[in-house]
């Protein structure tokens, strides 16, 4: 046996995988800010972001890169990260390969906020969607709580009856105020037209946090994927485990939809496919989900906003229809990584 | 001297008393075997000990102080636990189930020690999974994931070793060398060790002392020899046995008798005619 | 009353028609923020923006209220932003101007950013004469009397 010198080993040749995704972010980053209604080719997008004051560059390239665009692509990208680390942390701590962000009562509490915040036209949009969002979250914590200790399924459960509950709700004010179904709708599919540096600048904040306790809470979450017992009997104090996480995982998930709307198929989606690249080590698993998150939002945001040019569909749109048969195919060639298959 | 002890211990489920009034005291160098027919308790004592499972009433004592007024963590410094069976569903690889061991003492939100990879190191020698340390534990046999439960609750370096069924899956070999390990780990290293087995044999090879469980209650306690007699036994599993010592140790070697073929306690006898 | 509305519409017209081309104003009506959305040739709004001698920045576009993206706003350069307040719509110029890139818009660096009553403009019937005087004067300050 050969002698090793002890440090780890552990999945070193994945790790690798994971500065290799940054730099490919970073070029999908500035190639996202070349396309969409108005396609730029990447030599004036390039003087645009380098020299954006010299004569010679067309005022409106400057202004469409720096102004709408690099904002709008960088929130994407953190959107897309926020909503990836949220899903892998929540199947994680639920044992769930179909647990997303939303599981939890994030997308409909935000979508109540939202509806009605369109229909009483009283307060900002995503102010009342990020409020929504806690609160659902909060509503469902405490339902599944008995006597001080939040058991995993109770909380899956009551995430999902308030799921229905609210959605119900929020379907009965859209019928009772036609005017705003349209507006409303737009908000339900999730987006990013119109967004840029205002809405990062204000998620930033919440989603560094957010992204920041998950990554540290990488250890419980490999604990948590072998049952309660196992870690408890590892020393994890259970019930603070399970606080954290799932403040950290609605905070991230609620700055999300507050900035793009309840966009789906991300959460669930880039976690599985981070799995399959780097494995079930949640220390790498999580900036892995990030990363590949970001790449997925961004691809479906860009596609959005040109394959229709003028018209910008919404990205939640895209990440579906892009995201679904990438998931079939996931499944159908690698279930076992994916756990659906012992 | 880390030792534990379980004093008046009652357990139940729901309304269902599982344990009855158990008292047991373990010792460091120590190893006991918990044994008894299926439904006899020994998985519930073993959990009880390990502080997973509230007593109804009594107390489990980790070096004399209540495990329950102690933190998990404090306890699972001292402490492991290898369960019968865990949901095996996250895609680990062995080496990184292993580590998990380590959390004990590192915490939960530092990275691993030079010390804790060599910690590591050790005990992955120690159940011969250095060649499977890079394959997902979700792969594995029934008995390779047992192995990778030992071995995480030896990466716990712990003083008292809990073991639930650590020999169920495993073929001859690794049995083998899981009882000399346990040996070791006793002798040696001053382990104290609390095993649930079934087989009787087993027991008898590795055991310091036996503790004899039925319905949730002790029947009898002590050093192999004096508990597995073929009256205890009988009284206990309602079978017939002949039990001779072990050519090599000297220890009680168990030999069941089938119903119809009873014959007169004859030491060293085998049965004249097949079933 | 019909020939009333319909006198009042015709003055507008030939005041329009005295206006030469290069004094045509780019506009951009928006219909509703979230999504941006504007008017078609096909809908009232459109042909009164025509009538009352505005060039609609997305007249190429089909349909009668097409969903545009912010970026594509911000390239036709508008000289003027037309819209209209209503229930939900809160909307105020110094919004619509701190828009991410619509500052460096004609429309916002002329400050021609105009709101009108929604219960005149968005709604086709009797009022329409006022409706077209309205946005005429919106675009035109000084063209009628």
């Amino acid at each position: 046996m050969t002698h090793q010198t002890p440090h780890s080993t552990i999945g070193r040749r994945r790790v690798a995988l994971i500065p290799m995704l940054i730099v490919l972010l970073a070029l999908v980053i500035i190639a996202s800010v070349a396309v969409g209604a108005v396609m730029l080719p990447l030599s004036r997008v390039m003087r645009a972001l380098l020299q954006p004051t010299t004569p010679g560059v067309e005022a409106t390239d400057a202004v469409i890169v720096w102004e709408i665009r690099f904002g709008r692509v960088l929130l994407a990208a953190l959107i897309g990260a926020g909503l990836a680390v949220s899903g892998a942390a929540l199947q994680g701590l639920f044992r769930n390969p179909l647990a997303d962000p939303f599981v939890i009562g994030a997308s409909s509490g935000a979508a109540l906020g939202a509806t009605l915040a369109i229909v009483t036209g009283v307060g900002p949009v995503s102010l009342a969607a990020f409020a929504g969002s806690l609160l659902a979250v909060a509503a469902a914590y405490s339902i599944a709580e008995i006597g001080g200790v939040v058991p995993a399924t109770a909380l899956l459960l009551a995430g999902a009856a308030l799921n229905t509950f609210l959605s119900a709700i929020v379907s009965l004010v859209m019928l009772f105020n036609e005017q705003s179904t349209y507006a409303v709708l737009n908000w339900l599919l999730g987006g990013l037209s119109g967004r840029s540096w205002p809405q990062l600048r204000t998620s930033v904040p919440y989603m560094g946090v957010g992204l920041g306790v998950l990554w540290v809470l990488a250890r419980p979450l490999d604990a948590l994927a072998f049952g309660d017992e196992t870690a408890q009997s590892l020393g994890l104090p259970l019930g603070w485990a399970r606080i954290a996480i799932v403040a950290a995982t609605s905070l991230t998930t609620a700055a999300a939809v507050a900035a793009g709307g309840t966009i789906g198929f991300v959460g669930l989606i880039a976690p599985h496919a981070a799995r399959l690249l780097v494995g079930a080590n949640h220390t790498c698993l999580i900036p892995a989900s990030a990363l590949l998150g970001a790449l997925l939002l961004l691809l479906a945001d860009d596609v959005a906003r040109t394959v229709l040019a003028p018209l910008e569909l919404p990205a939640g749109v895209l990440t579906a229809a892009l995201g679904g048969p990438f998931f079939l195919y996931l499944l159908k060639t690698h279930q076992r990584i994916l756990g659906a298959r012992r | 001297m880390t030792r534990l002890e379980a004093r008046e211990l009652t357990c139940a489920y729901n309304q269902h008393t599982v344990l009855h009034d158990l008292a047991l005291i373990v010792q460091p160098g120590e190893i006991l075997a918990l044994l008894g027919p299926n439904g006899a308790g020994k998985t519930t004592l073993l959990r009880a000990l390990a502080r997973l499972l509230r007593p109804r009433t009594g107390t489990v004592l980790l070096a004399g102080a209540n495990i329950w007024r102690l933190r998990p963590r404090a306890v699972a410094r001292r402490l492991a636990l290898a369960p019968q069976s865990e949901g095996v569903t996250s895609p680990l690889t062995v080496e990184q189930a292993v580590a998990l061991g380590r959390a004990p003492h590192r915490g939960w939100l530092l990275p691993y020690t030079t010390h804790d990879y060599q910690a590591i190191e050790q005990v992955l020698t120690q159940t011969d999974l250095q060649a499977l340390r890079h394959r997902l534990i979700t792969e594995l046999s029934g008995g390779e994931q047992r192995r990778v439960i030992l071995a995480r609750a030896l990466a716990q370096q712990p003083q008292i070793l809990l073991l639930d069924e650590p020999t169920a899956h495993l073929d001859l070999r690794y049995q083998t060398e899981l009882l000399a390990l346990i040996r070791r780990l006793a002798q040696h290293d001053g382990m104290a060790v609390v095993v649930t087995l079934h087989d009787l044999n087993h027991a008898a090879l590795c055991a310091t002392r036996v503790a004899l469980l039925a319905h949730g209650t002790l029947i009898a306690m002590g050093h192999p020899e004096a508990v597995l007699t073929p009256d205890c036994l009988s009284q206990v599993y309602g079978v017939t046995v002949v039990v001779t010592p072990h050519p090599v140790y000297g220890t009680p070697l168990i030999a069941p008798v089938f119903a119809s073929q009873q014959k007169q306690s004859n030491e060293g006898d085998k049965p004249s005619d097949g079933p | 009353m019909v020939e009333e509305i319909q006198s009042r519409l015709e003055r507008v017209r030939q005041a329009v028609a005295t206006l030469p081309q290069e004094k045509r104003v780019t506009v951009f009506y928006e219909v509703y923020d979230e999504p941006l959305m504007t008017v078609g040739r096909a809908t009232i709004i459109g042909q009164l923006l025509e009538m009352a001698g505005g060039i609609n920045v997305f007249a190429d576009l089909g349909g009668r209220y097409p969903q545009v993206s912010s970026e594509e706003v911000v390239r036709r350069n508008p000289s003027c932003i037309l819209g209209h307040t209503g229930h939900q719509l809160a909307l105020t110029p110094a919004q619509i101007s701190q828009r991410p890139g619509w500052s460096s818009m004609l429309a916002v660096k002329q400050h021609c950013i105009r709101l009108l009553n929604g219960d005149i403009v968005a709604r086709p019937g009797p009022r329409l004469a006022e409706a077209l005087e309205a946005i005429t004067r919106a675009l035109y300050p000084d063209l009628l009397p």
